[in-house]
């Protein structure tokens, strides 16, 4: 149950340091034209968050199963 | 009975009255710009109100229960106040969220990735707010709660906030060119 929970923080820093990443070389880059890798450090935050929510949605239906089984399996005892 | 009716009342106007703050921003005498950019920070504004005043009364109560903070009497009180703060929670979200709705399709020619994630954030947490406030069902209700408290999500949105604040400072200095 707590490697869900890592599994998310892990994808939570991603999302954040995504970004991080690319302000950092935007700064670099200073009045040059920025390249392609910027663009795809952006957009690798969005993915991020997609699958971010996923993982969310997916616990939570995961969690809801587990304890209608649990409760099922009560009632039969 | 009068002084019930006359409360309803006062509830009734408090939540009208709400629901037009968003529209103090087009007392501003700027542009359209000026007008989408203030819609943003009502939106950040009303969320933080909403959702800090939520998390101080959760912790006071605790606090309470622990018998830390005040007596019994305190935990009452405190327990009685709930659902007006709840209220207050739910109905400053809503006009938070439909302020930066508004907000995103006044500027939705600047969409960028990370106004995009904060889309998906913000829609999933009303979404899952909603469900868990109307739905009677239990598992949905179990679901929609284990959904709408999950830590990731509300450190994902202050994130996504601080980061489209950033990279749109100054009409988007960092992502113009994207």
């Amino acid at each position: 149950m707590k490697i869900y929970s890592y599994v998310l923080m892990v994808l939570v820093i991603l999302a954040t340091s995504a970004p991080t990443l690319a302000i950092a070389q935007y700064e670099n880059e200073g009045d040059r034209q920025p390249d392609t890798m910027i663009l795809t450090i952006f957009s690798l935050t969005l993915y991020v968050t997609i699958f971010a929510i996923l993982g969310i949605v997916g616990y939570s239906v995961w969690k809801v199963f587990k304890i209608r089984r649990k409760a099922a399996k009560m009632k039969l005892v | 009975m009068r002084i019930s009716s006359i409360q309803s009342y006062l509830k009734i106007s408090m939540i009208v009255t709400l629901v037009f703050v968003p529209a103090v921003v087009y007392a501003d005498e700027g542009d359209g710009f000026s007008i989408a950019a203030t819609l943003g920070w009502l939106a950040i504004g009303c969320g933080m109100v909403a959702n800090l005043s939520l998390v101080i009364f959760k912790m006071m109560k605790k606090m309470s229960i622990m018998k830390l903070v005040g007596d019994a009497g305190t935990s009452q009180n405190l327990t009685a106040m709930y659902k007006p703060v709840l209220n207050f929670h739910i109905m400053l979200n809503s006009v938070g969220f439909f302020a930066g709705l508004s907000h995103g399709f006044m500027l939705i020619r600047d969409l960028d990735y990370i106004s995009l994630s904060l889309v998906i954030v913000m829609t999933v947490s009303m979404i899952s707010g909603i469900i868990l406030r109307f739905t009677s069902g239990k598992n949905l209700k179990f679901f929609s709660r284990l959904v709408h408290g999950q830590a990731v999500l509300a450190a994902m949105l202050v994130t996504l906030v601080v980061l489209h604040v950033i990279t749109r400072w100054h009409h988007g200095i960092i992502m113009n060119f994207i």
